[in-house]
């Protein structure tokens, strides 16, 4: 019950892995966690968006999320998963390697990002969470989404 | 000589026919003078008979008187000497002397006759009882058998001088014809027999001196002519014989040279052979201790093939019990073969078993992956619930948990399963080795049975060798028994020969003496035969 107490204010974060990088989301922005269906390609679109797929009578844009963090396109596999994410405006599912675990986000153990990652590679991270796997960047979901 | 001889033959033959003559002609005369005798008696018989009959009838007439004048004229007429007339006392009628012989002849009561001499001359005397006929019985007393009796004598000198005069002239004829026989005999016998054997004599007499080429000449086919050609043969034997001593003569002598060389090599040989036979004697006895050896190594040998046999008689079965038990090693490889293959296939289904549940624990995981999946979207969705979603929240960690534990075990079954089939591949592969280690385990065995069977023949083969080579071990420890008796013997029989050989050689020392006994009796016979003319 302590537990349950203590999730009461803390935020949770879904964990997931790209190859070897552990990577985090909040649960704020995730609507559901899915197995890789078929996936519709989309001609001429951009490198990371794989396609599109029927989620229960919705189409939702699938992206390579390997690719459009520049670490080396997702494989598909049984062990690999789509996150739906909803940001307010639209739904995208993001393909990852594997979806490691939900876990509570403590702030005392949340830091901010390098500045110089910050200014090479976009503004992704929001912040870098030390859990007891290693270090969880915890993704800017709106600079993922928002492209040109 | 000759005259001697004929002399003898017609002494012979006039012997001969003197006797014949005389004993034919007493023969016939005393044959003639019995004939002329009972004649004689039968005349007188009759005239008895018939002078009875003349007085029985002047008696019936009882004419007595007359009976003496009728016997007168009987003595005148005839050559009756004298007729008496007896009474039935045999005493003469009217005299008074008895006669014994009419005495005797009517005691007899049958006629008796006899012949007699006096002086000079030859008579014949017959007495005739007269019997007491039924006509006689009117004057003579009926009991008696005999009335009276008769005697009349006659002369037989008439008879004996014709005999003798007839005597005479046969005599006289004989004579004559004697004597011309025995002339023409004698010149005869002096032509045909005496004349030819006094030829053969000379010759003989010839052959005596020592010629023997001559030969007698005879045309004759009788005993002489055969005789003088048996003479010739005779000669000619002689002189074949003769010559041949001669030549045997010379033979001998050469023979008997030929004898003294051959005598003296024999003594030479002889001494020599003594020399051998001590030689042979030693050889002889070395040869029987070697035999004695042979024997003692035999017997050793024999014991040592009896053992060898005994031993292979029990390798032999030593071998068969090896090849029984091959057999069962090859019945027993065998299953093992089938049972591997068994194994191996057991093996492969546990191996497909495995992956059978390979395929349940994927199941298992892509449950737990799902469940997994679902606990994080519980959890999701509870913290977007807020409050109310916290106790949802915390049986979605729970689930998520389970989850967890599921997929590690799912895993940990998995990795088990992996080895598994791991090892079952590795065990058929090691079981697949084994049977081909068991198939040639297999082959080899059935090699072996079969290079076991040739053994176990040939190891019979070798048992019955074995025995047989025993069975001639022992012939051959009799043979040698044997010759180790006949090497004793042999020695016995070589001191034999050394006797014989010293006999040998006093024999031909005896040899050579007789040798020389021979030359001389060859020369002997050499000069006998030279003394005789052969050609």
């Amino acid at each position: 019950m302590q537990e349950i107490d203590d999730l009461e204010d803390i935020p949770l974060a879904v964990t997931f892995s790209i190859g070897s990088t552990l990577l985090g989301i909040s649960t704020l922005h995730i609507q559901e966690i899915i197995k890789v269906p078929d996936i519709t390609e989309v001609p001429r679109a951009s490198s990371f968006v794989l396609g599109i797929l029927n989620l229960r009578g919705r189409i939702v844009t699938v992206f390579d999320l390997g690719t459009r963090l520049a670490l080396g396109s997702c494989r598909k596999s049984d062990e690999s998963r789509i996150i739906i994410v909803d940001d307010g405006s639209e739904t995208v599912g993001l393909l990852v390697d594997q979806v490691a675990d939900v876990i509570p986000i403590h702030q005392e153990a949340v830091q901010p990002t390098p500045a110089n990652l910050n200014s090479l590679q976009g503004n992704f991270f929001e912040n870098v969470y030390r859990s007891s796997d290693g270090l969880v960047g915890l993704l800017e979901l709106d600079a993922i989404l928002n492209y040109e | 000589m000759k005259s001697n001889l004929t002399l003898r033959v017609l002494a012979i033959i006039g012997i001969t026919l003197t006797v014949s003559f005389a004993v034919m002609g007493g023969v016939c005369l005393n044959l003639m003078y019995g004939s002329s005798l009972n004649q004689q008696k039968s005349n007188s018989r009759q005239l008895v008979s018939a002078v009875k009959h003349d007085i029985l009838r002047q008696m019936v007439k009882g004419d007595l008187k007359d009976i003496s004048g009728y016997l007168s004229e009987i003595k005148a007429n005839s050559n009756v000497t004298d007729i008496r007339i007896f009474n039935s006392e045999a005493i003469e009628w009217s005299k008074n002397s008895k006669n014994e012989v009419v005495a005797t002849a009517l005691a007899a009561g049958e006629p008796m006759e006899f012949t007699s001499e006096a002086d000079g001359k030859h008579l014949l005397t017959l007495a005739l009882p007269l019997v007491n006929e039924e006509q006689c019985k009117g004057c003579h007393d009926a009991k008696n058998r005999f009335n009276g009796a008769l005697l009349m004598t006659t002369s037989l000198d008439k008879e004996r001088n014709a005999l003798f005069r007839m005597m005479a002239t046969i005599s006289g004829v004989g004579a004559f014809f004697f004597l011309v026989i025995l002339l023409v005999l004698f010149f005869f016998i002096r032509k045909n027999v005496v004349s030819p054997i006094k030829a053969i004599c000379r010759h003989v007499e010839i052959i005596a001196d020592g010629d023997l080429t001559t030969t007698i000449e005879s045309s004759r086919s009788d005993e002489i002519g055969l005789l003088s050609q048996d003479i010739n043969k005779m000669s000619a034997g002689l002189r074949t014989m003769f010559s041949g001593i001669s030549a045997g003569a010379h033979t001998i002598t050469s023979a008997a040279d030929y004898f003294q060389g051959i005598s003296q090599a024999m003594t030479g040989s002889a001494e020599r052979s003594a020399v051998k036979c001590q030689g042979v004697a030693a050889a002889t006895e070395e040869m029987s201790v070697s035999m004695a050896t042979v024997a003692a190594a035999m017997h050793q040998a024999t014991a040592n093939i009896n053992m060898v046999a005994a031993a292979t008689e029990e390798m032999t079965s030593t071998i068969d019990d090896v090849a029984r038990s091959s057999g069962t090693a090859r019945t027993i490889s065998s299953q093992a073969v089938e049972r591997t293959g068994r194994v191996s296939e057991q093996v492969i289904a546990l191996g497909k078993a495995a992956r059978e549940i390979d395929k349940v624990t994927e199941t298992i995981a892509a449950i737990s992956a799902q469940t997994n999946l679902l606990a994080l979207n519980a959890t999701i969705e509870a913290a977007r619930a807020g409050a109310a979603g916290k106790g949802f929240t915390v049986v979605a960690s729970e689930i998520k948990e389970l989850a967890k534990q599921t997929a590690a075990a799912t895993e940990g079954i998995r990795e088990r399963i992996e080895n598994i089939q791991i090892s079952t591949g590795e065990t058929v592969e090691e079981i697949g080795a084994i049977a081909e280690i068991i198939h040639e385990v297999n082959e080899i065995i059935a090699t072996t049975a079969v290079a076991i069977d040739e053994q176990s023949a040939v190891a019979r083969d070798i048992a019955s060798n074995i025995s047989q080579a025993a069975y001639g071990m022992k012939e051959v420890n009799q043979n040698v028994a044997q010759t180790s008796g006949v090497a004793g013997s042999i020695a016995e029989e070589v001191s034999e020969v050394n006797n014989s050989v010293k006999e040998i050689s006093a024999n031909s020392s005896q040899v050579l003496s007789n040798a020389e006994d021979l030359i001389k009796l060859s020369d002997h016979l050499q000069r006998l035969a030279d003394q005789y003319k052969l050609s």
